[in-house]
């Protein structure tokens, strides 16, 4: 108990703003949060039967100019879970800027595709304390970086109609974690799937302020692990995979919409389709209400199609209060069915004798915040 | 009074509302430049989408420096809602996204009129905004266009 609290008095004493030095030349900025949730009986994000998970995150994002053309962004990230604590580098780029149409990026960026892409771990862009998990978690779609090269650019005209772009060539890291290797066999519960892909997205931006859609794709191989007493191109197997998807927002200052549609097809996992449907309203100027209704199935070769580690479907509300546009606490309630996600400590066994419970119902809490 | 002068004087009236109405909405801010800026007249729109960041250069292609006052500033509101059609919380909140997906840096902010006259002499390519009663010895007036 003693880390959340902790981490609560670390919220409440936040500075107002980023901090900016040296007339723009240097910004930094930050983010955080905490969340602990409970849960029915399975475990969901950090929602289990005692209560007893909890996180807390925070994250630098320091950002330089030190010649026009040239800036450079830096961004550590500390997690503590029940686990133990870790840092890691989220971002570490150089970008020219050539013009607004082209910009070039070499380094550790964020993995530009979709909505939340970019900002997978800022609580205060989003209604709810956590991304949804198909699209968003560990299944293979989304990852949060990759190194290597990217462009991106933007063109508007003064009507409001505009295009922004973004490609990229790099190396990524999946984080993977399913429950199918434990029952089915093959491959590893959880770990990093490195992969190299190429991507791109194109977002669309119109006259109607607060509306755009986007379209998001990538194409690559996942990189296999090296073994020393495989002859050379032995034994080399580097799947292909590949995804596309669609999406939409529509914000106001008191209305967020959002939707999205992927895809994903893989040599080795077969097919999946996911999708969600979010809204959240300020019914005063600090509450706000949200609900978002998610869909998640795959169909890998060698699995029972009707079995629910397969699937994913997940209906949730949540109400936040905001103290401010960088602080928001959000108490969430979700209902889920299916357990690709969502299983239990012991699911091998509890698969087994027929016990797993394919329902999950949780209620999460947290605090938000960003400068 | 007559019909007629009644009738006469309600017309002059009406007629003389929109000057009346006209002064009363002069706006609360002045747009500067450098001295050295070519322009005398910009269009809101290009103001806007250089104060926003969707545009980053001037005609000639060089780099603009847009420069806000802070957040609690009349001026800063004034100038957020008549030029870029928004609050200043809206503008914070595309910000927000703007920065943490690496996309673009807002403009410094200046917590007087002086730091900004300051801020707009010292750089070329900078513009700015200050109240409408600031002395502007030094800088050069922009006259906004619809």
């Amino acid at each position: 108990m003693k880390r959340p609290v902790l981490s609560l008095l670390l919220l409440l004493a936040l500075p107002a703003g980023a901090a900016d030095l040296a007339d723009g030349k240097l910004t930094i900025n930050g983010f955080g949060g905490w969340m602990t949730g409970l849960s029915n009986g399975n475990h969901y994000g950090y929602a289990n039967p005692l209560g007893s998970d909890t996180m807390a995150e925070f994250a630098l994002a320091v950002i330089a100019r030190p010649v026009d053309p040239l800036t450079v962004y830096v961004q550590p990230y500390f997690l503590v879970t029940r686990e133990g604590a870790e840092a890691e580098l989220d971002w570490a780029y150089a970008e020219w800027r050539f013009s607004d149409l082209a910009r070039l990026r070499l380094g550790k960026a964020k993995m530009p595709m979709g909505l939340y892409g970019e900002i997978q771990d800022v609580g205060t862009m989003r209604p709810f304390l956590m991304l949804p998990m198909g699209v968003y978690g560990p299944s293979e779609m989304f990852t949060e970086s990759m190194q290597g090269v990217s462009l991106t650019g933007r063109v508007e005209s003064e009507r409001g109609w505009g295009v922004e772009y973004d490609a990229w060539l790099g190396n990524l890291s999946y984080h993977v974690a399913s429950p199918l290797p434990g029952v089915y066999g093959g491959g590893a519960e959880q770990g990093a799937q490195p992969s190299q892909a190429l991507g791109s997205r194109l977002a669309l931006l119109t006259p109607l302020e607060g509306f755009r859609v986007l379209v998001s794709g990538a194409l690559g191989r996942q990189v296999p692990e090296e073994d020393a007493t495989l002859e050379a191109g032995e034994g080399e197997e580097s799947p292909l995979f590949g995804f596309v998807g669609l999406s939409a927002e529509y914000m106001t200052p008191a209305l967020t919409l959002r939707a999205e549609v992927f895809t994903r097809m893989a040599e080795e996992d077969g097919a999946t389709q996911t999708g969600f449907l979010e809204a959240a309203y300020f019914v005063t100027e600090r509450i706000q209400l949200g609900v978002r209704g998610e869909l998640f199935l795959s169909s890998p070769p060698g699995i029972p199609a009707d079995s629910l580690l397969l699937s994913h479907r997940a209906l949730e509300g949540t109400v936040n209060y905001w103290f401010s546009r960088n602080l928001v606490f959000k108490l969430s309630y979700g209902n889920i069915y299916g357990n690709r996600f969502a299983y239990s400590a012991d699911y091998v066994a509890d698969h087994q004798d027929g016990s797993l419970k394919p329902r999950t119902q949780l209620v999460q809490l947290g605090a938000q915040f960003a400068f | 009074m007559t019909r007629t002068t009644f009738l006469s004087l309600f017309a002059l009236a009406l007629l003389a509302l929109p000057v009346v109405a006209g002064a009363a909405e002069a706006p609360a801010f002045k747009i500067i430049v450098h001295p050295r800026n070519p322009h005398a007249t910009l269009k809101r729109e290009k103001v806007a989408s250089l104060f926003l960041k969707k545009s980053t250069a001037w005609d000639d292609g060089t780099t603009a420096r847009p420069v806000d006052l802070g957040e609690e500033s009349a001026t800063r509101r004034a100038f957020t809602q008549d030029v870029l059609k928004k609050s200043v919380a809206a503008v914070k909140a595309y910000w927000q996204q703007r920065i943490f997906s690496g996309r673009e840096l807002p403009p410094p902010e200046k917590a007087t009129d002086e730091e900004v006259l300051a801020f707009v002499r010292a750089n070329e390519s900078a513009i700015g905004y200050v109240s409408a009663q600031a002395p502007v010895e030094g800088v050069k007036l922009v006259t906004l266009a619809e």
